[in-house]
């Protein structure tokens, strides 16, 4: 692979402090250096363009169950979306359920080059990778369910953190599992009963441990293990309207826990945007946007992403059963609910965010006023929570929305009238730059999830970049379209040194690799925790211990993540 | 303007022909409609392959009459996504006639196949002879088939028709298959022939109407007998249907009575089926 030049591009690169410079990158053997053989390499002119590191999304369900179930079960979606076989590409469909090569290429298109898989139950774990595997070009990982997990309910009743320690590194490495996953802790296992939580507080049925306790016991633990993610928490109550004291209330529970080295945060609050609902039902809806921000805005110990909603119609799925529930009845639309034996749950409904319907216009303008009222982007990554709030394909838009106040304007005239009454978005004047741009959508994401060598430009760092083709000096928030057009087709991809789309047309198709957490504990932990395992899989569990944990054969391409208890070794 | 497709062979395998608008022809060159794709199996070929072309080409599709002479009913996809102008066949027709049209005319001398009109949002399908299965209904998994336009048929309808309806409206002279208006969501049905069973099961309401005007084979229980009158609207929809679309058969009915029944019950829905006391 020939070396490459970069130049005459204006370079964002945030974590590096680099705001629209212009200076040449170059990368050599997939890696970024200070300076190649310049008679060797392949120089790409990038004048009048902005140059960013490749794109880093953390919260996007593309791979396992949960997204195959919303394949088969909407073969309308299908059609939205279809791209024929080229000598280079595969045939995909697809649109909110995207195929798994179509997932890859699309991603790439838009100069992403990292997305993670945010809910993989770990029975599931297997064919999460399987379709990770079939993902091309892009770098992937995906994080573990934990909150309703048997064993964790089991050592969090019995306060043996120890215990709980053990197991998490064993899921981890079980499921090569990236980071921990809480989805609607102790909702879920209620679910298996036909009920739900209603708060913190409230009791999981046959374990008699709370919300709160699953929580702030997988925290500390997540941080005494110091795991590159912080814990990556789906908060109870999600889409009840009022919910943003739920959401609160479980940021502070979580306030008193001492971080791992070198960082501040112990909580990732995901998707931000369902959770942050204010008004006692539907019809009283209102932003509990500024609430939130205002929280967030005083704590460092918190981040969140934000889940923001496109109009379109999409397909809603996530490890909430209950909350899945209540949107096939309120909705009326099909629904497929799942259930995986002792460890989580999961649901599946369509979805239609219509600009007329009262609701939908709220929650698209809390989407954007959390991440505009956040004094630090730093705290923001930029989801859709594909495909919940809408589908990837449309991160665009968001920009646009983010960067233009004429662009909300232009969207809102259009949007029911409740979106000016009820929130404060008609209010708020701020505009991010591109370096914010490049912030909430590469530096800040990486940064949340430990990913040393991603979302930067500096040397050492993998040579994932993305230039998009806008120029920054005279580019101006009314010319909103021009940058949403620049980043639906990257000019360029860049993943590992080779150049993998051209103005929006795949050029290369190679494998990218999947990230997991191998965490060591003690000895004698691990060996408590393996006799245990072994009783309890003999006694309950439908598949025996040694053929549960995902072969290395699962993973062709990976990069483990090694740590030793409350030290980070890579 | 009109232009002339002579079928040449009558193929072996389908053929899907979705090229087959007044949308796609305006404003090209003879040869060059000659060179459109179609697909037969793993195969792309050209039109020619199958179709003698002659005659003009207008520049707007609206003013496009495309005629084809003789049987095209392995050709799929006639009329896909048209908005204007107008198509003749003097045969049958395949699959997918007119699917997801929005305007224009489509006119069909012998039978269609099943999937005619399916999610169709404005235009005019007229079928002379019989159609096969779901006429003007959803495709799977869709939650909205038909939304505008009007399908006509002359002879039988096959099972399954109109369902997902959302608007439109399809008017069948002779019988219909089983589950007509299924999941029916707005619009309107008229069969002239005899209904099958299980008519407008799961139908939600929206103002959507099924008219049997020769009874139903068996109502499903869960509609429920309202009353016998003469509503006022019915003869206005009997007289468009007699003066506008040419529909003899309606005058028979003017001074009708009718039996309103409203369900489906089972999933809270408020449509009407309204049956012809004769």
């Amino acid at each position: 692979m020939a070396d490459l030049i970069i130049k005459n591009g204006y370079v964002y690169d945030p974590l590096n402090g680099v705001d629209g410079e212009k200076y040449e990158i170059h990368i050599s053997k997939g890696k970024i250096v200070d300076e190649v053989d310049r008679r060797d390499a392949k120089i790409i002119d990038a004048s009048n363009m902005v140059v960013m590191p490749g794109g880093v999304d953390l919260h996007s369900h593309i791979a396992g169950s949960k997204i195959n179930i919303g394949r088969a079960m909407r073969p309308e979606d299908h059609r939205k979306d279809v791209m024929p076989r080229t000598s280079l590409t595969r045939a995909g469909v697809g649109y909110s359920c995207p195929s798994t090569f179509f997932t890859g290429y699309r991603y790439a298109q838009m100069g992403y080059t990292t997305v993670f898989e945010p809910a993989m139950p770990p029975l599931s774990a297997r064919h999460v990778h399987e379709e990770l595997n079939d993902i091309p070009i892009i770098d992937k990982g995906a994080f573990t369910l934990m909150g309703n997990n048997y064993f964790v309910l089991k050592y969090v009743k019995s306060k043996d953190l120890n215990m709980l320690k053990g197991f998490m590194a064993w899921l981890l490495k079980a499921t090569r599992g990236y980071a921990v996953k809480i989805v609607n802790p102790g909702g879920v296992e209620n679910w298996k009963w036909g009920k739900n939580v209603g708060g913190l507080d409230d009791l999981v049925y046959n374990f008699e441990v709370t919300p709160r306790e699953i929580i702030t016991s997988l925290a500390k633990v997540n941080e005494e293990l110091g795991l590159p993610h912080t814990i990556h928490l789906h908060c109870n109550n999600l889409g009840v309207p009022g919910n943003w004291e739920t959401t609160i209330e479980s940021i502070k529970s979580v306030e008193s826990i001492k971080p791992s080295e070198g960082r501040t945060r112990v909580v990732h609050v995901v998707h931000c945007q369902f959770n942050a609902l204010d008004g006692e039902n539907w019809v009283k809806l209102k932003s509990g946007a500024c609430k939130i921000a205002k929280y967030v805005n005083e704590h460092n110990h918190v981040t969140i992403d934000l889940g923001q909603v496109i109009f379109t119609d999409t397909t809603t799925m996530t490890g909430d059963g209950p909350w899945q529930f209540r949107l096939h009845n309120l909705t009326g639309n099909k629904w497929v609910n799942s259930d995986v034996e002792m460890e989580a749950g999961a649901g599946v409904v369509p979805y239609t965010f219509r600009k007329e319907n009262p609701a939908n216009a709220i929650q698209w303008a809390i989407g954007l006023e959390l991440a505009l009222m956040v004094h630090d982007p730093w705290k923001i990554s930029m989801t859709t929570d594909h495909p919940n709030g809408g589908p990837f394909l449309y991160y665009p838009k968001v920009i646009s929305w983010l960067m233009s106040r004429k662009a909300r304007t232009d969207t809102m005239l259009e949007l029911n009238r409740s979106c000016i009454k009820k929130t404060g978005l008609a209010g708020i004047y701020r505009e991010y730059d591109f370096n914010e741009i490049a912030i909430i959508t590469r530096a800040a994401p990486s940064m949340l999830l430990g990913l040393k060598n991603k979302g930067h430009l500096g040397v050492g760092a993998d040579g994932d970049v993305s230039i998009f083709n806008v120029n920054p000096t005279d580019w101006k928030p009314s010319m909103y379209r021009d940058v949403e057009n620049a980043f639906s087709r990257a000019a360029f991809t860049i993943k590992k040194g080779e150049i993998v789309t051209k103005n929006g047309e795949i050029a290369a198709n190679p494998l990218g690799k999947t990230f997991w957490v191998d965490a060591k504990v003690s000895e004698k932990i691990e060996s408590d925790v393996l006799e245990d395992l072994r009783s309890e899989f003999k006694r309950i569990y439908t598949v025996s211990l040694n053929n549960y944990p995902v072969q290395d054969a699962y993973l062709p391409l990976s990069e483990s993540v090694e740590i030793q208890t409350g030290r980070c070794l890579s | 303007m009109e232009v002339f497709l002579k079928p040449k062979v009558k193929p072996l395998i389908p053929v899907e022909a979705e090229v087959l608008t007044p949308d796609r022809f305006a404003g090209m060159k003879l040869s060059e409609i000659e060179g459109l794709p179609v697909y037969v199996g793993n195969r792309v070929e050209k039109l020619s392959d199958y179709f003698e072309l002659e005659g003009s080409i207008s520049e707007k599709p609206a003013d496009q009459q495309i005629t084809i002479l003789g049987d095209a009913s392995r050709i799929k996809y006639i009329g896909y996504g048209m908005t204007a102008g107008r198509i003749l066949v003097e045969g049958g027709a395949g699959m997918h006639l007119g699917s997801h049209m929005s305007g224009g005319e489509i006119v069909v001398k012998g039978n269609a196949s099943d999937w005619a009109g399916a999610e169709m949002s404005g235009g005019l399908i007229s079928i002379l002879g019989n159609t096969g299965d779901l006429l003007g209904s959803a495709y799977r998994g869709s939650r909205e088939g038909m939304t505008g336009g009007c399908i006509i048929v002359k002879g039988n309808a096959g099972i399954e028709s109109g369902i997902f309806m959302r608007r439109g409206t399809i008017v069948v002279e002779g019988e219909i298959g089983s589950f007509a208006g299924a999941h029916m969501n707005g619009g309107a049905i008229f069969i002239f022939g005899k209904a099958s069973r299980g008519v407008g099961a799961e139908m939600r309401g929206n103002g959507s109407m099924i008219v049997c005007f020769k009874g139903v084979d068996s109502l499903l229980p869960t509609f429920i007998y309202n009353t016998i009158y003469k509503p006022n609207f019915m003869r206005i929809y009997l007289k468009f249907l007699f003066n506008t679309l040419k529909i003899d058969k309606a005058g028979e009915y003017f001074e009708t009575p009718f039996k309103r029944y409203v369900g489906d019950a089972a999933v809270g829905g408020d449509g009407e089926i309204f049956i012809a006391e004769t």
